[in-house]
């Protein structure tokens, strides 16, 4: 793997051609693979994707470069901090289409229709009720419908300890909610 | 689902439901951040602050997770040198030299875009192929499972970037 670190902020904020050539050498490859995950992923043409590789790059160079001035390798490796950004502006991207999509005018009105729903309990949880960790092992396990194996192997632990986490902050919460263990 | 975690989790979505409705909002990571998360690279401290902010916005946690997947494997698609020194001369043809001021820039990156592209092609760069490729098989388990996917709305993160108008605005 190509280490990634020598990314010369000073210059390419300067507009420094050499550099910019490349930066964009290096990198266009990892932002079009992270467009065109995400545009696959949405069953969208990969056609769609060269637009979106320029906007990320001249997105970079927006309001005299600010957002590229925020970068610091020392915190991470440039491809990462892209791809992030590649695919966040990717996801914006379908969000807009979509949107577009159907003029709200045309939609079926059962499209639009706010559907009733049961009145939603919202009882505030005291900020030390669940550990950040444990929060989001429950957020992957019910939400994102991963498995356990899966939540550790996204979080580098082991399966055991995300069985306990789950299994320790289920007790607090029927706890804090009163419930009894069914 | 493993039948040693049925019981277990049986009313827990509802029980998480239910703390979610509560849980006080907290401060959304710059993509810097994210990205330093997605390295493993935080203290404790910040991690557990993205972690927060995860568990209050999962939708996030594809991007977040995908991108950790592949760094974590070194899979992230880099030029080659071949194709990046031809990319170089492609680049140093569609420019008239000089050194680029920011308003220029946008025309400078369209040219050294196509490069990048034209590279691309070459070398044959398919996010698939260039992740899935060279990981290892649970990073790569991992990636093929939460798909690069579009999680729903990462939206909160482009907004925090100041990216929601990406395109229009340059």
């Amino acid at each position: 793997m190509a280490r990634d670190t020598d990314l010369e902020v000073a210059l390419l904020c300067r507009g420094d051609k050499r550099a910019w050539d490349g930066f964009v050498a290096r990198y266009a490859g990892a932002v079009r693979a992270a467009v065109l995950a995400v545009l696959r992923q949405a069953g969208r043409d990969a056609s769609e994707a060269a637009d979106l590789v320029q906007d990320v790059f001249l997105r970079l160079c927006k309001d005299e470069f600010r957002l590229l001035a925020q970068y610091d390798p020392a915190r991470a490796a440039p491809a990462t901090w892209l791809t992030l950004i590649a695919r966040s502006m990717a996801l914006d991207h379908l969000r807009r289409k979509q949107v577009a999509r159907v003029p709200l005018e045309e939609a079926p009105e059962s499209a639009v229709a706010v559907a009733p729903t049961e009145p939603v309990e919202r009882l505030a949880i005291p900020p030390d009720l669940l550990s950040p960790r444990q929060a989001l092992i429950l957020a992957m396990l019910y939400e994102r419908e991963m498995d356990p194996a899966e939540v550790a192997a996204a979080l580098g632990i082991e399966v055991q300890t995300v069985r306990s986490m789950h299994h320790k902050a289920l007790t607090k919460l029927r706890a804090f909610f009163g419930e009894e263990r069914g | 689902m493993t039948e040693q975690d049925g019981p277990e989790m049986a009313g827990g979505a509802a029980l998480w439901a239910r703390t979610r409705a509560g849980l006080a909002p907290v401060a959304e990571p710059d993509a810097l951040l994210l990205a330093a998360y997605a390295e493993n690279r935080l203290s404790e401290e910040d991690g557990a602050a993205v972690e927060s902010w995860l568990a209050r916005h999962p939708e996030a946690l594809d991007t977040v997770l995908a991108v950790r997947a592949a760094s974590a494997a070194g899979a992230l698609p880099l030029g080659r040198p071949a194709e990046i020194a031809a990319a170089r001369s492609l680049v140093s043809g569609a420019h008239g030299g000089g050194t680029p001021r920011p308003q220029l820039m946008r025309g400078i990156a369209w040219g050294s875009v196509a490069a990048g592209l034209l590279v691309a092609s070459l070398v044959g760069y398919e996010a698939g192929v260039a992740t899935g490729g060279h990981t290892s098989v649970a990073f790569s388990s991992l990636a093929s499972e939460m798909g690069f996917g579009i999680g729903g709305n990462d939206g909160l993160l482009a907004d925090a970037m100041g990216l929601g108008d990406a395109g229009e605005e340059l």
